[in-house]
């Protein structure tokens, strides 16, 4: 018997791990290895730097059998001595690439080493400083190179080499190597010969560093870069499992980032093969024998044609198909990405190929007899699955089992009494489930034909048996556990619950539709034009999109098939003016366009949605809920489902198969299908023929961005403040000033006044019978005269009422103008400078003083608070009057200095004057009766005509000013006299309005002077200040202080401070009330401060005898208190003394004690001193409850 | 050259600064003074300022008088301040504050008090700005500032009598006896509180007003104060009286002769609320 071990050579070296302290001296090490391009990129490169004079540092990161210990004795052998390992290595690598072994050889011979080789310090780490590992490696590269180490004559570095080497090995208190002894020694080994340090399991270092086991992070660093003083190049090649940073996911920032320094250093590799190179690999492990080689080809070449017949395009090459026989190509298909995804690679690959333990292709090779003729047998999936998840699968240790994984083996394990045809069936529908996301390779019907030629009979047998599923949706058969729930019954159920809805309803609940662009118009127009989209029947009423509402118009997509279209709301209709279009029809609306969509058919539209709606609905049935199969299943058909619903919808509506139509009221306008949105451009064409080009990103939108809200921010203020400034005195590229180019300069709306005059706000003015080119310089100023005329417009007609500046907002973002809302402000704000002078602006109702920065900000955000009124040049017997007005106030009325009769100016010039009124002025009735009359006149007058025209005149005794034409003649004559009496009348009123607050004070201050009998302050607060020290009495002292301060520039400030402390309140906030109380106040107050001068006069004059001055009080029961200063001479007051002692003497037998009798006798006292009556009555302390509040804080 | 270095002195409407500002009068003559105006002051704050202005025979520089509180809660559309959520403080104090103060070197004179070692007060992070404490430095304590305010004549604001701090008449760091005090004092301020606290903006003017409850903070249940509208607190009037009547007496028990601002104080500090001062206002 012939079999298939007979016939095929199985090469095993690679199949087990390989160890650098065990395979570096065995000449066999690399039998059976491959080069793989990966391992060839490492080798170009190291044999590249080490042409250079510095070397270099990789990192090389791969997963568990993926052939870097392989790689590591590779570069050992091909820079090692001449001899057998060499030969193979080179010849291994110049199988896959001559250039590369060239370049190896060249690198030998620069450094002349092809008779020694480099130093190769190969070594495998332990968990153990970085220093220990890589002395064990120079040691050992040493003593390979020279048998042992050589004295120090051959090798100076040799005493070192042997003292660290012990240090290391003393069994107790071993020292590791320092660093620069580490550098010294591969200095010395440099100096011979180039160097290279392979440390396998760097990994293990790696975690000895993160538990704080070592320090030395940059001996690696030093060690590459220490070769560049000897001139012969030092290489490091670090292998690990894990990225640096893996390894040390969890130690302190400082350490991280040191390493993280250091791997900065490595070049990293990335080590794993594509699936195409395990193939590869996988090809060189078989070697089949010549004579069956004309059947392997021609068995892979039927197989390539079934291969390429059921779309893999992955494995359809006879040549691969061949290589990997005796592997049937089913198993070399899945091989791969099992052992990627479930083992360790290449170690798992090459376990199951070459192993000597049962399952492995190696030992079933021996008992699979091969006949002389007819197919070829191969290893199928059955055999890989046995290996791989059998009971007795023994190779495989398998890593990263999934739910899935589990779920097969156990369902499989679980199945009794199948046939080897179903086992065999059942075994590759599993393999194939585990290992496919997508594609082709997966459990299809044509896949696992491949497999068994008769396969579908059996597969309906285990279909049958409940083993195996086929997921129609996916294509697929599976070997999925089946679920309790009845998926089947439960979608027919919901499919019943919503057969009666309509399918604009399904739809809309399970679609969600993008809002889409109206490209080309949008491009064109330098303005984004953007349509929501909603599903919709044909019998509906519609109400297009509101005009603030940030898009610019609405896609219907009908699903009625009756050849219905939505009808326009009457409101909708109603809110329409005419204007004509450049098609010729007329277009009735100022609403926003209603586009619809009218698909021919939607049958598979219809399915598909509710398809969608029903497996939603059974997704979220209870039973489903709690059963995670039903669910698997039920998702995975619903978001296949969903991916045909979005297909047919595309389909139904795209506009090879639809009608497109613009709502107009009638039939609607038929819209021309073209590609993607282009019945939206069109209908943006039609709807939007006068809308402005603003090409600004930033500001041509519906919504701006935080930024640009700000940069419009910043733009609307210079258009306030700097309006007369050449680019509103903007410097710079800010996003503020692109949006003035944008939207202002280049639109025409601010430029000079006259030629080489400051600019202004203004129409754009377009110079006609220009050359074509002048013309599209001014697009823009062409395209924004529409939106302007329009603002023009309801300016005109706001003479009579007020204009709500939202419906101004309206206005301009609707049809036909279509202004994004990010630019209306910036026109608006344009137009209302441009009309400064005759455009009132009522806040909530209230008239305000133009137009300010913040009332701008409060504008942009709520423009419903807002209105405008136009106050029109006025002619006849007003324009007169307010002439004369304007003379008599010389006011400049009107921007530029044009001389306009306007209402406007001379109310701001009023309004501006009576702004700063004092609260006292403001309610005083110590005003004459004209000022009295005008003060009212100006607080209820609401609307600048009639204060100017009624209410002023009348309050100063003449007629309301009606229109009309102007007088002639006499008449004439006497108006103009009753016109400028008017106006003198009222200059004087707000002369006295605004001065009077500052007359009070100085009438007050002449009252203090005539009381203290000086003339002037001076002769008042120059004695106050000599008595600053004297006085006691809290309230006094603050007066004397207040009348001695001399930090005041002039009277008036004097007296206000003095009649502040007086009156505990500033005299611009007073009531009359305050002023009367201060005016008898500051006469006591006065009488005191005088008597207080003439007693320290007096004494001053006896000559300073020393005395006490008393202050004595006595409160009255009315609560009232009087006060008296009494200063007692040294001798009066002993005089008194000893007769009161006396006085107390006799009483106290009578009255009780001495303590009453003095209490008694000061009552006394103090009721003459009341009677008396020559004391200072202060009254209540004002503040007194206040000062006893304000004890502490 | 000229030395360019600024000396300003903020005013937030209390004794302190007051009297800060009246000690440095005639210590640093190139002095500017300013008051932070949020708009919605108490009317005995602004009638102060006036007095302390003419006293002081200087301006006190108001910045942000243009956009005050009703300008943000407009431009806002109805977003009220809240201890989360102190826009009042940024838009309203520090902003207008750093901007007026711009960045040439200023000295800033804070008026924190020797007594008080372990206030902060606002003391600004811009480098230009030095911060001087002359009360520290000089040893005023409470009763030297009280001294400084008599010699004056200026007497203390007159909400002293019903409230502890300035600041906005709806400051929602008050006390419910504070609240209390608004609607007794001052009845049209504390509507007006409420129509905020339900975001409407009354007094607007003929054509009604400016309504925000469909917007901003919609459902949010906010209130002024914790727990209760101002609608709802307003019943509970006597019952808050009495409360804080009581913590009045406790205070005054367990001292003699304590001056009714620190009973005051510690009364309200006894409200059950949390005490947590806004530095920037009471600046």
């Amino acid at each position: 018997m012939t079999t298939l071990a007979d016939v095929l050579t199985v090469r095993g070296q690679f199949a087990r791990s390989a160890n650098f302290e065990r395979d570096a001296e065995s000449t066999e090490s690399l039998d059976g290895y491959v080069v793989t391009a990966r391992a060839l990129d490492v080798v170009d490169r190291v044999s590249e730097a080490a042409l250079g004079p510095a070397g270099g540092a990789w990192s090389i990161t791969g997963p568990y059998g993926s052939g870097k210990s392989s790689l590591g004795l590779l570069l050992d052998a091909a820079f090692g001595p001449p001899g057998i390992s060499r030969e193979r290595a080179l010849a291994k690598i110049s199988e896959a690439s001559p250039t590369a072994e060239e370049a190896v050889l060249q690198a030998l011979s620069r450094h002349q080493a092809r008779s020694h080789g480099f130093y190769r310090a190969l070594v495998t780490a332990d968990r153990e400083p970085v220093a220990r590992t890589v002395l064990r490696g120079l040691h050992r590269a040493v003593v390979r190179r020279h048998g042992k180490v050589p004295g120090s004559a051959e090798f100076s570095a040799s005493s070192l080499l042997k003292l660290a080497q012990r240090r290391v090995n003393r069994a107790e208190d071993a020292v590791d190597p320092s660093v620069s002894e580490l550098v010294d020694i591969a200095r010395c080994m440099a100096s011979q010969a180039p160097l290279l340090i392979v440390i396998d399991e760097f990994g293990k270092n790696l975690e000895a560093a993160r538990d704080g086991e070592s320090s030395d992070t940059y001996l690696l660093q030093r060690l590459a870069e220490a070769g560049q003083g000897t001139g012969l190049p030092i290489s490091v090649v670090t292998l690990q499992h894990l990225s640096f940073e893996e390894y040390l996911a969890d130690v302190d920032d400082r350490r991280r980032r040191d390493w993280a320094k250091v791997q900065g250093r490595f070049v990293d590799i990335a080590f794993t093969e594509s699936a195409a190179q395990t193939r590869a690999l996988i090809a060189q492990a078989f070697e089949a024998g010549d004579d069956i080689r004309p059947r392997i080809d021609a068995w892979a070449k039927s197989h390539a044609q079934a291969l390429a017949s059921a779309g893999i395009a992955d494995l359809s090459d006879p040549v691969t198909i061949g290589s990997c026989w005796p592997l049937h190509p089913v198993s070399t298909l899945v091989l791969p990405e099992l052992c990627n995804r479930f083992g360790q690679h290449e170690r798992t690959l090459f376990s199951f190929l070459a192993g000597n333990e049962s399952g492995t292709v190696a030992t079933l090779a021996a008992g699979i007899e091969i006949n002389a003729e007819g197919e070829l047998p191969s290893i199928g999936p059955e055999s890989v699955y046995d290996y791989f998840m059998g009971i007795d699968g023994a190779g495989a240790s398998v890593v990263g089992r999934s739910a899935r994984w589990t779920e097969i083996a156990s369902r499989l394990r679980d199945a009794n009494g199948l046939t080897d045809a179903e086992q065999r069936l059942a075994k590759s529908v599993a393999l194939l489930n585990l290992v496919s996301a997508s594609g082709a390779v997966r459990a299809s019907a044509s896949v696992l034909e491949l497999v068994d030629p008769g396969s579908s009979e059996v597969l309906s047998g285990l279909e049958k048996r409940g083993l195996v599923t086929y997921r129609a949706f996916a294509d697929e058969y599976r070997i999925w556990h089946g679920t309790d729930v009845n998926v089947a019954e439960l979608t027919a159920a919901a499919h019943d619950r919503i057969a009666d809805q309509p399918l604009h309803q399904v739809l809309g609940a399970v679609h969600a539709l993008e809002p889409v662009v109206a490209a080309r118009h949008s491009a064109q127009n330098e303005t984004v034009r953007l349509f929501r989209r909603r599903f919709a029947h044909g019998d509906e009423t519609v109400d297009p999109p509101a005009a603030l509402d940030t898009v610019d118009g609405e896609v219907l997509l009908v699903t009625s098939t009756d050849g219905a279209i939505p009808t326009l709301s009457e409101s909708a209709l109603h809110s329409g003016t005419h204007a004509g279009n450049a098609r010729g029809l007329e277009w009735s609306l100022r609403a926003k366009p209603i586009v619809v969509a009218v698909p021919d058919d939607v049958g598979e539209l219809d399915r598909a949605a509710r398809e969608v709606a029903a497996l939603s609905d059974v997704l979220a049935a209870p039973q489903v809920e709690v059963d995670w199969v039903a669910r698997r299943e039920i998702g995975e058909r619903l978001a296949s489902a969903r991916s045909q619903l979005e297909a047919a919808v595309t389909l139904a509506f795209s506009t090879a198969s639809c009608r497109w139509k613009l709502l107009d009221g009638g039939a609607g306008v038929p819209l021309s299908p073209g590609r993607g949105s282009a019945p939206l451009s069109e209908a943006s064409d039609l709807a939007y023929p006068r809308a402005p080009r603003v090409p600004n990103e930033m500001l041509s939108r519906s919504d701006l961005t935080s930024q640009g809200a700000k940069a419009r921010r910043i733009l609307l203020e210079a258009m306030i403040e700097r309006s007369t400034e050449y680019r509103l005195g903007f410097t710079g590229y800010g996003p503020e000033v692109a949006m003035y180019e944008a939207g202002l300069k280049h639109a025409g709306l601010h430029r000079p006044s006259k030629a080489g005059g400051d600019p202004v706000f203004g129409k754009p003015r377009i110079r006609s019978n220009s050359k074509a080119s002048e013309a599209l310089r001014q697009t823009e100023q062409i395209r924004i005269t529409p939106a302007w005329e329009a603002i023009e417009d309801a300016f005109e007609a706001a003479k009579n009422s007020r204009l709500n500046v939202r419906d101004l907002y309206v206005t301009l973002a609707s049809p036909p103008y279509g202004v994004k809302a990010g630019i209306i402000p910036v026109i608006v704000t344009a137009a209302l400078l441009a009309r400064a002078d005759r455009m009132a602006i009522y806040e909530h109702g209230t008239f305000q003083l133009g137009l300010s920065p913040e009332l701008s900000e409060r504008m942009v955000r709520n423009p419903e608070h807002f209105e405008i009124k136009h106050f029109a040049n006025i002619s006849g017997r007003r324009r007169e009057a307010l002439d004369v007005l304007a003379d008599r106030f010389g006011i400049d009325a009107g921007l530029g200095g044009r001389r306009v009769g306007n209402v406007l100016a001379v109310t701001l010039y009023l309004a501006g004057r009576m702004r700063g009124l004092e609260q006292w002025t403001r309610r005083t009735s110590h005003l004459s009766a004209d000022a009295l009359a005008v003060r009212d006149a100006l607080n209820e007058a609401t609307e600048p005509d009639v204060l100017l025209f009624e209410f002023l005149p009348v309050a100063l005794g003449y007629a309301p000013i009606a229109p009309g034409r102007q007088s002639a003649g006499t008449r004439q004559d006497s108006q103009r006299r009753d016109f400028e009496a008017f106006a003198d009348g009222l200059a004087r009123c707000i002369d006295e309005l605004t001065s009077r607050c500052r007359s009070m004070i100085g009438e007050l201050c002449d009252e203090l002077l005539a009381s203290a009998g000086e003339r002037t302050r001076i002769a008042v607060s120059g004695p106050a200040a000599g008595l600053v020290d004297e006085v006691l009495d809290r309230d006094m002292r603050a007066f004397v202080l207040a009348l001695s301060n001399d930090l005041y520039d002039d009277d008036h400030d004097w007296m206000a401070s003095v009649a502040t402390v007086v009156a505990k309140k500033a005299p611009t906030e007073w009531s009359d009330d305050d002023l009367a109380s201060v005016q008898a106040e500051l006469p006591r107050r006065l009488a005191a401060f005088n008597r207080l001068r003439a007693l320290h006069a007096e004494h001053r004059a006896i000559g300073g005898t020393p005395f006490d001055a008393l202050r004595l009080a006595v409160t009255h029961p009315s609560g009232s208190e009087a006060v008296r200063l009494v200063d007692v001479a040294q001798d009066e007051g002993e005089l008194v003394s000893d007769a009161v002692a006396a006085m107390l003497e006799s009483l106290a037998p009578k009255i009780g004690s001495p303590q009453r009798a003095l209490h008694v006798v000061l009552a006394d006292l103090g009721k003459r001193l009341l009677e008396q009556g020559d004391l200072i009555d202060i009254g209540p302390t004002q503040d007194s409850a206040l000062r006893k509040a304000a004890g502490s804080g | 050259m000229a030395d360019q270095t600024r000396h300003i002195c903020g005013i937030s409407g209390g004794k302190d600064s007051s009297a800060l500002a009246l000690y440095l009068r005639d210590r640093v003559p190139e002095m500017e003074y300013f008051f932070c105006d949020t708009g919605a002051e108490l009317p005995e704050t602004y009638e102060f300022l006036t007095r302390l202005e003419v006293i002081l025979g200087k301006p006190i520089a108001r910045l942000n008088s243009e956009r005050g509180f009703d300008h943000w809660f407009e431009v806002f559309r109805g977003a009220l301040p809240s201890p989360q959520m102190r826009w009042c403080t940024k838009v309203m104090k520090i902003k207008p504050i750093e901007a007026w103060i711009g960045d040439e070197p200023a000295i800033s004179y804070v008026a924190i008090r020797a007594d008080e070692a372990n206030r902060k007060g606002y003391i600004s992070t811009k480098p230009n700005i030095e911060s001087r404490f002359p009360f520290v430095e000089d040893g005023i304590d409470h009763d030297g500032v009280m001294k400084i305010l008599d010699d004056a004549g200026i007497g203390l604001p007159d909400y002293y009598e019903w409230r502890t701090r300035s600041g906005c008449y709806f400051c929602f760091y008050q006390r419910k006896a504070e609240w209390v005090g608004l609607a007794e004092r001052h009845p049209e301020l504390y509507e007006r509180a409420i129509a905020i606290e339900q975001k409407v903006l009354l007094d607007a003017g003929v054509d009604g007003d400016a309504d925000f409850s469909e917007r901003a903070m919609t459902g949010r249940q906010y209130t002024w104060s914790g727990g209760e509208t101002l609608v709802q607190l307003r019943t509970r009037r006597q019952e808050i009286l009495d409360k804080h009547e009581a913590a009045m007496q406790r205070t005054r028990r367990a001292r003699d002769s304590v001056p009714v601002l620190a009973v005051l104080s510690e009364a309200l500090g006894d409200d059950g609320d949390d005490f947590d001062a806004c530095t920037v206002c009471a600046l």
